[in-house]
């Protein structure tokens, strides 16, 4: 064995750009993997340190109102609770919304990036994320409601881990949305008419269920709607995205990242399956003489597994010690431009190293070893006479009646089937990563330009109480739940009583008593026109049904349109109530008198948002899918090319030229690689559908599924182009077979 | 054409390893003759058929194919003159392995504007039957039969023949030999067969005995003998 085992150091260096492209590959990839693994766990651990540190809140409620201390006593003591007073005031300046809290010392405690807390009246500690974003440092001022702030420091808010600036909104919003912190005294300064009045509460009991903490929650709001208090949202910290969103986040990118990985080292194993194979059949002579001089079949097996294992162990080694040393910080820049956390420190995460180390071993031996342990058992015989197929005889196929050279090509791909179906995975493997990666973008583009090209309202006006505006026009408003037909996660839905003859939704009609639900909330809700459907309270115990009349134009949001007569008479309202103005133009309502402004751009801020934040992303899965493609189309060609070295060498000395050599060889490959790029497309488009609906099916807004069309022509046209590129180095390779190759090989 | 080669030396290695191979041979085999090139192993006759046949090349000397001279042909000429001229049977036929018995021929029948009809070959060849099959599912001798038929599909002026017998058993020896006797009237291709086998000779138009990389005896047969009645 020792003297066999001095080939396979000769074997790697004559094929150093087979097992280094796949050493590279290997690093490159498994330097991913294991990088996301172990920045998310040590952001895991750093969130989960900080929150434990800044008495998260358990829940929170806002009111109209502040509640009088008595009450909150009452509160307190019936449902074995801290109540905290949490509240805050959003200035809004330009396109900016500041979240400005009191100084936070006994809930949602702030951790300090860089600088200090605020102690003075006129200093201000801002999200890190924000400053980083709008190119803020420390000591620069900003002017809040006339007054100069400073600022102090950068800081990272527990309850404000991803930046959402509310629960309902579909990404969050790091641009153009901070929270900040200032002192008691600043605090003052502010326009004390725009407080929010939020209450957060933390359950003196440790480790209450959900279960307990949700119906605590519901009876709390009950309480507070039978005392006559305004509750304008409670909220458990389950389903704060401030809170809990990172740590989902987290969680479903580990079984995604885990699946592709998976699928990744498998078309790995069969990238090694199919060099052994050739090496199999190219030296069966040496095989058949070892058998016969007494080497085992597992002397064997051990001897052709040592070079794929020995690959992977060292693409295994170098990808954990890149991913660990300069890789993290690749996933820590992603991490840290989108969640607002504490300062990291790394922790490793030895299960994932395992299995990203384990993994790709143990596929390798299994994959690969399986097919030894089965050809390795023919006798020494068979091996001799060059038999080690697994039908003795070929099957002829009749081919189809085109010409000679179109046929030797069709005689190529089928002698080289098993090369080509595992380049045909890698191609859709990559392709279909590509595609995802670069699907993402033009998706929240078209959200954007849906909801810039549909008739919503420039200004949804939301008034505290009614006050009158003439030549505006009113609606009423109501936030309700329904139960989402696949994930069964209750979802809001707003709900719109407008006028009859609205100048924003013409469409509608409104003399129906039925509701016009937007295409998001069909889907969500898997119902049809003519269907009922069950709204119900967050808070109370009411249910609210309605027969669906038709589908409205409010493109990618959850809501209804009914009339605001058959509104008022649904909800016990009186016949003159509403809830604000819809306008195209801005008015000038004073900020006391309103709850909310909700903007188009608002809407389709989300958008953008997502763009911000995917696009991150998207280089890295172009970087890992093109490698994929050049890897296994390099190899994979190249095994065809070496299992024919000896036929082309017979064309030439018949007279083909090298052209006419590569038109047969090479051109069989472009044919596989063309017709697995175009197949490939339906499947991508299929499977891409599953995801996206997978992705998208949680969040509280509707994206559509489309795939432009340039889109599949980037997808095809950088296959071509990888083509090429690995095309040139064959060229060269077939131009350098030598006739005389055929008149050595004598046997 | 008649070919004509006139003091053709061939060395290997370089300086105090260089070795001559070929020893200014000059030799002559007219169209249409079946030639015979005999000799030990290292005597030179298959560097010298692989030089006939532009797949090495020479020093030294002349070979000249009707009145065009090798030596003075670029690569692309001499891929030319493979493709046009020559045909070559090897002793281990040289198939591709992945294309059937008529898709073999057809590889060289691509490369000729008036190849001969592929049906009729193979029913001379005796190969109708076995169209369809692969080489792996072949005889040596079909196999060896199928190399012939590729070799003569193009219908070249001279047919190249390596040891076409190295591999095969009596009977089918004397098989091949007597369709390349068959090929050589009905065609009138010339072919020039290098061999181990003395008896071969016999069948020959020409003969060539070469020893240390020279000719030590050429002649031409008065009487031949038919390829079925040879015996060794």
């Amino acid at each position: 064995m020792k003297a066999l085992n001095k080939r396979l150091k000769r074997d790697f260096k004559e094929n150093i750009g087979r097992y280094g492209s796949i050493i590279i590959l290997l690093i490159v990839v498994i330097g991913l993997i294991s990088a996301f693994f172990t920045v998310g766990n040590s952001a895991k651990h750093t969130y989960q340190t900080t929150k434990a540190k800044s008495n998260v809140e358990d829940g929170q409620f806002i009111v109209e109102e502040a509640i009088e201390d008595s009450f909150i006593q009452t509160l307190e003591d019936d449902y074995n609770m801290t109540l905290y007073q949490d509240y805050y005031i959003d200035y809004i300046k330009d396109t900016i919304t500041y979240r400005i809290y009191n100084t936070r010392d006994q809930v949602n405690k702030a951790t300090i990036y860089q600088g200090y807390l605020p102690s003075k009246d006129n200093e201000i500690a801002l999200d890190r994320i924000f400053c980083m974003n709008q190119g803020l440092a420390i000591n620069d001022i900003i002017t809040i409601n006339n007054q100069d702030f400073i600022i102090s420091g950068f800081v990272a808010l527990s309850d404000y881990s991803s930046l959402f600036k509310n629960n309902t909104d579909l990404m969050m919003d790091t641009h153009t949305f901070s929270v900040a912190i200032v002192s008691d005294a600043g605090f003052k300064l502010l326009n004390q008419e725009t407080i929010t009045y939020k209450y957060s509460y933390v359950f003196n009991q440790d480790n209450l269920s959900e279960k307990k903490q949700r119906e605590t929650a519901s009876d709390l709001a009950t309480t507070l709607y039978k005392q006559g208090i305004t509750l304008s949202s409670i909220l458990v910290s389950f389903d704060n995205q401030g809170i809990v969103f990172f740590i989902e986040d987290m969680g479903s990118d580990v079984p995604m990242m885990m699946a592709l990985y998976g699928i990744f080292v498998v078309i790995i194993g069969f990238v090694f399956s199919i060099i052994i194979r050739s090496t199999v059949e190219s030296e069966a002579n040496m095989i058949g003489t070892l058998l016969a001089s007494g080497y085992s079949k597992f002397q064997l097996m051990e001897h052709y597994l040592t070079l794929p294992v020995f690959v992977t162990c060292i693409g295994v080694i170098f990808g954990n010690i890149c991913a660990n040393t300069f890789m993290i910080d690749v996933f820590r820049t992603v991490y840290y431009s989108a969640y607002s956390l504490a300062p990291m420190q790394f922790h490793l995460n030895y299960v994932m190293v395992a299995f990203t180390s384990l993994l790709p071993i143990g596929l390798i031996v299994i994959i690969n070893g399986g097919y030894l342990f089965r050809v390795l058992g023919m006798t020494p015989l068979r091996f001799l006479r060059k038999d080690v197929r697994k039908h003795k005889k070929r099957k002829y196929r009749k081919l189809p009646n085109v010409s000679f050279m179109n046929r030797f090509r069709l005689r190529v791909i089928i002698q080289n089937k098993a090369s080509f179906i595992v380049l045909f995975a890698g191609i859709f493997f990559a392709s279909f990563l590509l595609m995802f990666s670069l699907a993402l973008t033009p998706m929240f583009r078209n959200f954007i330009d849906e909801i810039n090209k549909s008739s919503i309202p420039n200004y949804q006006y939301i008034l505290k109480k009614p006050i009158e505006y003439q030549q505006v026009e009113k609606f009423n408003l109501v936030s309700l739940e329904f139960d989402n037909y696949y994930t069964s996660d209750m979802m809001e839905i707003s709900i719109y009583g407008i006028e009859n003859d609205s100048s924003f939704y013409p469409e509608i009609d409104t003399t129906k008593d039925g509701i016009y639900l937007s295409e998001g909330v069909l889907k969500k809700t898997n119902k049809k026109i003519g269907d009922s459907i069950t709204f119900y309270h967050p808070y109370l115990e009411n249910k609210y049904q309605f027969e669906i009349v038709g589908i409205c134009d409010y493109p990618s949001s959850l809501v209804g349109f009914i009339s605001r007569e058959y509104f008022n008479r649904s909800f016990d309202k009186s016949e003159d109530y509403f809830s604000g103005y819809f306008s195209d133009q801005k008015l000038d309502i004073d900020e006391k008198d309103r709850s909310t402004v909700i903007t188009k751009e608002d809407v389709a801020a989300a958008g953008q948002q997502a763009i911000s934040t995917f696009s991150q992303m998207t280089p890295l899965l172009m970087i890992a899918s093109i490698l994929v493609y050049l890897v296994v189309l390099f190899i994979l060609s190249k095994v065809v090319i070496d299992r024919n070295a000896l036929n082309m060498s017979y064309l030439k000395i018949f007279g083909y030229t090298n052209k006419e050599v590569r038109n047969v060889y090479l051109t069989s490959t472009l044919l596989v690689v063309a017709l697995s790029l175009f197949i490939s497309l339906p499947f991508i488009y299929v499977g891409l559908i599953c995801v996206f609906e997978f992705v998208f099916m949680g969040l509280n807004s509707y994206i559509k599924f489309n795939l432009p069309m340039y889109l599949y022509i980037e997808i095809v046209a950088i296959g071509f182009v990888t083509y090429f590129v690995i095309n040139l180095l064959h060229v060269r390779r077939i131009n350098k077979i030598d006739m005389n190759d055929a008149l050595k090989d004598r046997e | 054409m008649d070919l004509k080669i006139s003091k053709l030396s061939k060395f290997y290695g370089e300086d105090e390893n260089r070795v001559e191979v070929l020893k200014k041979v000059t030799c002559e085999v007219k169209e249409g003759e079946i030639c015979v090139l005999l000799g030990p192993s290292g005597s030179g006759k298959s560097t010298l058929l692989n030089i006939i046949g532009g797949i090495e090349v020479f020093e030294e000397g002349e070979v000249m194919l009707g009145n065009r001279s090798l030596h003075q042909m670029s690569k692309k000429g001499i891929d030319n003159y493979r493709r046009n001229h020559l045909g070559f049977v090897f002793q281990f036929y040289n198939l591709v392995s992945n294309l059937t018995v008529k898709e073999n021929i057809e590889v060289c029948a691509y490369l000729s504007k008036k190849p001969l009809d592929i049906t009729d070959l193979l029913k001379t060849l005796g190969l109708y039957e076995h169209k369809d099959k692969f080489p792996n599912q072949l005889s040596g001798g079909q196999q060896q039969r199928t190399a012939i038929g590729r070799a003569l599909v193009k219908n070249p002026d001279i047919i190249l023949c390596d040891e076409p017998t190295g591999a095969l058993d009596y009977k089918t020896s004397k098989e091949i030999l007597h369709l390349i006797q068959t090929i050589n009237n009905k065609y009138h291709n010339t072919i020039i067969i290098v061999t181990h086998n003395q008896a071969i000779k016999e069948m020959a138009h020409r003969v060539m005995r070469l020893r240390d990389g020279a000719i030590i005896e050429s002649y031409q047969n008065t009487t031949r003998i038919a390829a079925e009645e040879l015996e060794w």
